[in-house]
């Protein structure tokens, strides 16, 4: 394959990857504190899109303050998810099983809203035109957008991993990852951390959506696509890991775009998923995930 | 009126679909959520074989169900030994491959055009093809699995079944290969399920892989929840009033575009209400508890 | 001290996780028609033991021989088939299914609990039902159970579900029983039916590991007794050597 070809599939694929990267951490801050396969993400996700395009394109808000709103109102949902549907299940002693049942529902309910409201017509919200005019750079071309996409992303990681490493809040969600009990007997409000957890990955995940909305548009179905590959990266690259998840989810993005070349497009989905089935059958900790240990004296 | 049958019988092919998925997830306690694609492989094989290769009924039907019966135990035998949100999560990757395959590999599904014409059966010159007659044979097939599910449940099996829903450690304690029961009842229910999607190609007539993706399982698990999971006649009793329910909406005047949303909305909130108040779903389950004496 | 390791014996047994040694390198051994007690404080590895016997853990390292064969790969409800059951220190009892099917399902080898069993005819099976009734039957009285035989478990009382899970565990017919806290939360008075009980059960030729607390008991009930601590065995003996031993009893007064 020409060179300048396979490099500009591979731009592409960071590019891609940069989202599936951010979509990854977003779902693992949620999983991996509070251990729930949080199917609702899939419309907080959705939901954020058409938030933005209310505020920007419905209500004439600028965007910058439509995404801010976006992305706040989204780690509202989030929270409010917890607090309505989780929470209380969980004070009944209801297991995994139950909270995944619910969660379906929640996400039934969210995206049948979303088709009430604003129905199922693809939608876009308009960004100055100068952020998607292509710069070429040899015989490559990318635009501004993306070179935002790829920063954001990787700011998103860096900012993440410092919170998780530097700050309170971001010591007392890895705590009651690595050990609820041993975090609740030590004082550690878990309840709360549970609610910033949720926070956090709802507000990240809004923030892709926004790139993916600005970019290529936005209808109610992209939700459940981002779900799963949120799942693979967060499986591959290691629960727990919010590298191990970034960097995940730039090998999917890269391995998808360079994959066109043999493969025909519509495949990319089943091989991505191929992988994640691989991966939970003969690598359920992925690349970087901690050896789940619980000794039971 | 004719369209009533037609209700009839689509609540007939849920009945199967869902009672096949009850004894996986209310009996056993293994969420599965691909039932829609073993759906659609039972579809997908009546519609192919009956449209190209004129193949009777129930050849097609026993080549679904064995495809599904295959294909199941393969991704049991794989999956079902993981711990718990990771067999979902594979059964979720699961069924989007399948739909996948549907939607992509063109030359055997015709992909996004889907089959038409699907011919209802024929046996021994007596012909299926009248809406009463084919409510008839699909209630027949529902009144079967229904047996199945009751013979199921009342036997050992059945007890040693919800022993592993409990706890399996305690009963892999006892003797039970767990693994074993576990990848059998998969296998019937993805088999049952299979059936179910032929019966629902005869139905339509035409079928394309957009009913058999995640949503459809989705669906058919709320079913299974607000019906009462563990219990049989709940699983019909849930198919019926979700089913009809855009019918009757439909019937006052609501548009079809508000009227699937609303039920979808409904049975969304119902799913969330039953696991809260009613763990049990409408019907409690059965318990037989043998001999006392 | 020639003790016979024919018929149960654990060698070099060691397991960790992470960096944590939960059984460093245990060897003991059960002699046929024993009651042994392994004692210990909390988190000194004794349902680690038992998960590690009973095919529920992985072996790091050592062997497990029961009546001459190795048990170290084997899945636990193979290792029921040849003869050894255990409870759980949580019971696991079948809470939605009732007194009797709990005792029910630990009866072994029963060809109807296949799939193909639902389908047979009834008569078929018939007799083999029938002998099985009556094994559920004679366990139940047994222990007094058989009021309550149509009970849903999760209705009962602590006392009454410790009855079923033993009830559960003779079902099996094993041979070698291992019981997790059999007396944890039981009243005096019940305590004393679970002491008459065990004995009874090693009279009547059953062998028996337990993991208890409750010294009191132990000392009363056990041929021999192990004390574990950190993973380790720091004593075995006669119930009397060990009360005499001054580590054991400095361990468990905290000094």
């Amino acid at each position: 394959m020409e060179f300048w070809l396979f490099l500009q599939l591979l731009i592409n694929g960071i590019i891609v990857g940069s989202l599936y990267a951010l979509l990854g951490i977003s779902f693992t801050a949620i999983f991996a504190p509070t251990k729930i396969f949080h199917f609702m993400h899939a419309s907080v996700y959705v939901f954020a899109g058409y938030f933005l395009y209310q505020f920007a394109m419905g209500w004439g808000w600028p965007v910058p303050v439509s995404i801010l709103a976006a992305v706040l109102l989204a780690g509202v949902m989030g929270v409010l998810a917890e607090r309505v549907i989780y929470s209380p299940l969980r004070r009944m002693g209801a297991g995994s099983m139950e909270m995944l049942l619910s969660s379906f529902g929640g996400y039934v309910i969210l995206q049948n809203l979303i088709l009430l409201i604003w129905k199922s017509d693809p939608r876009t919200v308009k960004i100055p035109e100068v952020l998607k005019n292509g710069i070429p750079v040899g015989l490559l071309t990318f635009t501004p957008l993306d070179i935002l996409t790829v920063i954001t992303s990787g700011a998103a990681l860096v900012g993440v991993t410092l919170f998780m490493r530097r700050t309170k809040v971001g010591k007392a969600m890895r705590a009651v990852e690595n050990d609820p009990l041993g975090a609740t007997i030590t004082g550690i409000p878990t309840e709360w951390v549970r609610l910033m957890s949720f926070f956090l990955g709802s507000a990240l995940v809004a923030v892709a959506v926004t790139f993916h909305v600005v970019d290529k548009g936005l209808e109610p179905t992209i939700g459940v696509n981002a779900v799963l590959v949120a799942t693979v990266a967060m499986i591959v690259g290691g629960v727990g890991s919010y590298g191990g998840a970034a960097l995940a989810g730039l090998m999917i993005g890269i391995a998808e775009n360079l994959g066109i070349w043999q493969i025909p497009s519509e495949w990319k989905n089943t091989i991505t998923f191929c992988v994640l089935v691989l991966f939970i059958l003969f690598r359920p900790r992925g690349f970087f995930g901690h050896r789940m240990t619980r000794y039971e004296g | 009126m004719i369209y009533l049958i037609y209700v009839i019988t689509l609540i007939a092919v849920y009945g199967v679909l869902t009672v096949s998925l009850n004894l996986s997830v209310g009996y056993t306690g293994i969420l599965s959520l691909a039932q829609a694609a073993f759906m659609g492989i039972g579809a997908y094989a009546a519609a192919i074989l009956l449209t190209e290769w004129g193949f009777n009924f129930f050849t097609t039907l026993l080549v679904g169900m064995a495809v599904a019966g295959l294909v199941s135990w393969g991704l049991a035998w794989a999956t079902l030994r993981l711990k718990g949100d990771y067999y979902v999560i594979a059964s979720f990757g699961f069924q989007i491959i399948i739909y996948s395959i549907f939607l992509n590999w063109i030359s055997l599904t015709r992909g996004p055009f889907g089959i038409r014409h699907i011919p209802r059966p024929e046996i021994l010159g007596f012909s299926f093809l009248g809406p009463l007659r084919y409510a008839l044979f699909t209630l027949g097939f529902l009144a079967l699995c229904v047996w199945i599910a009751r013979r199921v449940g009342e036997s050992p099996y059945g007890k040693v079944l919800r022993a592993i829903r409990e706890d399996e450690a305690a009963a892999s304690s006892l003797g039970k290969d767990v693994n074993r029961y576990k990848i059998s009842i998969f296998m019937l229910t993805a088999v049952l399920a299979s059936v179910g999607g032929a019966l629902y190609a005869g139905l339509i007539t035409y079928i394309d892989p957009f009913t058999f993706t995640i949503h459809e399982s989705i669906f058919i698990l709320a079913l299974v929840i607000i019906g009462g999971s563990g219990n049989v006649y709940g699983s019909v009793i849930g198919a019926t009033v979700l089913i009809s329910l855009p019918e009757v909406l439909r019937f006052f005047d609501v548009p079809t575009a508000v009227a699937s949303p609303i039920r979808e909305i409904l049975y969304g909130a119902l799913m969330i209400i039953f696991l809260r108040l009613r763990p049990k779903g409408l019907l409690p389950e059965r318990i037989t508890s043998g001999v006392a004496r | 001290m020639d003790r016979d390791k024919s018929f149960f014996q654990v060698d070099r047994l060691s397991k960790a996780f992470g960096g944590l040694r939960a059984v460093e390198d245990v060897s003991f051994l059960v002699e046929k028609g024993s009651l042994t007690s392994l004692i210990g404080p909390n988190g000194a590895g004794k349902t680690t033991v038992f998960d590690l016997i009973s095919g529920f853990l992985p072996v790091d390292d050592g062997r497990i021989v029961f009546k001459s064969r190795d048990l170290a790969q084997q899945k636990p409800h193979d290792i029921v088939s040849l003869g050894m059951a255990r409870t759980f220190q949580h019971l696991g009892l079948f809470n939605q299914l009732s007194v009797w099917d709990n005792v029910f399902l630990g009866l072994p080898g029963k060809r109807r609990e296949s799939l193909w069993g639902v389908f047979l005819p009834r008569p078929m099976l018939h007799r083999e039902e029938r002998a099985l009734e009556e094994r559920t039957r004679e366990i139940l009285d047994y222990l007094g159970l058989t009021e309550k035989a149509g009970e849903r478990v999760a209705n009962l009382s602590w006392g009454d579900q410790k009855l079923v899970s033993i009830g559960r565990l003779l079902a099996t017919d094993g041979e070698f029983l291992l019981l997790d806290e059999p007396a944890s939360g039981l009243s005096d008075e019940q305590i004393e039916h679970l002491k008459s009980l065990l004995r009874g059960l090693v009279s009547r030729g059953k062998t028996i590991l337990l993991i208890d607390h409750n010294m009191e008991a132990v000392m009363d009930i056990s041929d021999w007794v192990i004390v574990l601590n950190f993973g380790k065995i720091i004593a075995e003996g006669s119930p009397a050597e060990i009360l005499a031993n001054e580590e054991v009893v400095r361990i468990y007064l905290g000094v």
